[in-house]
């Protein structure tokens, strides 16, 4: 088995181009980060498989941790993981509502004072 | 205070570590000489490391060594190596032009496997991929059919329509600004969609890992200063 470890999606993509198609019954896989994953995905779910699996960011990490039952790294970062995630989508809800709201008030504004004049 | 060499030397290390994460994060203050310094001690680091990697695993191996003790063939073959090898040094020397040829083998060879590469490994699987989606005697017996059907026609709606974005071709009429068919035109808003999506999840991809990698020096940071504090309480 090769195990490809990267968290740059052009070097997966490289490794499957180069190495993967050469391979004939050794298995490929990678443990990549997150931004990767959208990458190479595709070539994990081509028939035939160029890709045999892959682990990606914290989310396939803590899913690989339970499946093998050994707690680490990425069930430490769980629970800060997500709390950032729910910070990000608060701020761009609320960042949207607002500049929303701004944008009616100023064009409420421009159509009042198109009528003063 | 027991402290052997190793938990010295990891010490030291936890403690580089958690100098150079503060440097970094500087940064949130704006551009210091802090941040430039960490900055250029990680790229001389890394260059370093490659530059080493490279002589001890490539050059020394691959190289030298045949050249000094391997077979009459190794010789002959690793001098057809070191040759073009010289030349390319001669780029960095007023002399650059003569390491002309050497440049263009390696962009020529680089440029040859990365297309092969991308035929082989991209493009034929990848439309092999997209026909065996809508292909019902490909589907796998575990999951329904139906789901396997939704998902490869909408395989092949974002492959064809995201292909139409972009075909440029557009009919000449004389005195008017040319403009793509309107059919053209209307399917390639389909593959804007496709297309906005794909960035999204890209985008949303890459902020998760910068989040993982700000959880995990954030924790780490935490962690030094807890085991800083154990330590120094234990010390009294």
């Amino acid at each position: 088995m090769i195990l490809v470890i990267t968290d740059d999606p052009n070097t997966a993509k490289s490794w499957i181009e180069q190495v993967g198609t050469q391979l004939k019954d050794i298995p490929l896989n990678m443990v990549v980060s997150a931004q990767a994953e959208p990458l190479i995905q595709p070539y994990f779910r081509a028939s035939p498989q160029l890709l045999s699996g892959y682990v990606a960011g914290v989310i396939h990490s803590l899913n690989y941790e339970q499946l093998r039952e050994q707690p680490n790294l990425a069930s430490a970062a769980w629970l800060p993981y997500n709390i950032g995630i729910i910070i990000t989508v608060g701020t761009m809800f609320i960042g949207g509502l607002a500049n929303g709201v701004l944008s009616l008030f100023s064009r409420h504004r421009a159509r009042q004072i198109g009528e003063i004049k | 205070m027991n402290l052997t060499i190793g938990s010295l030397i990891d010490f030291i290390g936890l403690g580089l570590g958690f100098l150079f994460t503060i440097l970094i994060f500087s940064y949130l203050l704006g551009d210091n000489p802090f941040f430039r310094l960490a900055i250029h001690i990680f790229i001389g680091v890394s260059a370093a490391y490659v530059a080493l990697v490279t002589i001890n695993n490539v050059l020394i191996p691959r190289l030298i060594i045949p050249l000094i003790n391997g077979t009459q063939g190794e010789r002959l073959l690793s001098l057809l190596l070191f040759i073009p090898s010289l030349f390319l040094l001669t780029k960095a020397t007023p002399l650059r032009k003569a390491g002309n040829w050497t440049v263009a083998i390696l962009v020529g060879i680089g440029a040859a496997a990365a297309v092969g590469g991308a035929i082989t490994g991209t493009l034929f699987p990848q439309i092999l991929g997209t026909i065996n989606s809508v292909d019902p005697s490909a589907y796998a017996i575990s999951t329904s059919r139906w789901d396997q059907a939704i998902n490869g026609f909408i395989i092949v709606l974002g492959t064809v329509t995201t292909l139409i974005y972009f075909h440029f071709g557009a009919r000449e009429t004389p005195g008017q600004s040319s403009e793509r068919l309107p059919i053209i035109e209307n399917i390639s808003k389909i593959g804007k969609v496709f297309l906005a999506v794909t960035f999204g999840a890209l985008y949303a991809g890459v902020y998760l890992s910068s989040l993982a990698a700000l959880v995990e020096r954030l924790t780490f940071i935490w962690e030094f200063l807890n085991s800083l504090g154990f330590t120094l309480f234990s010390s009294f």
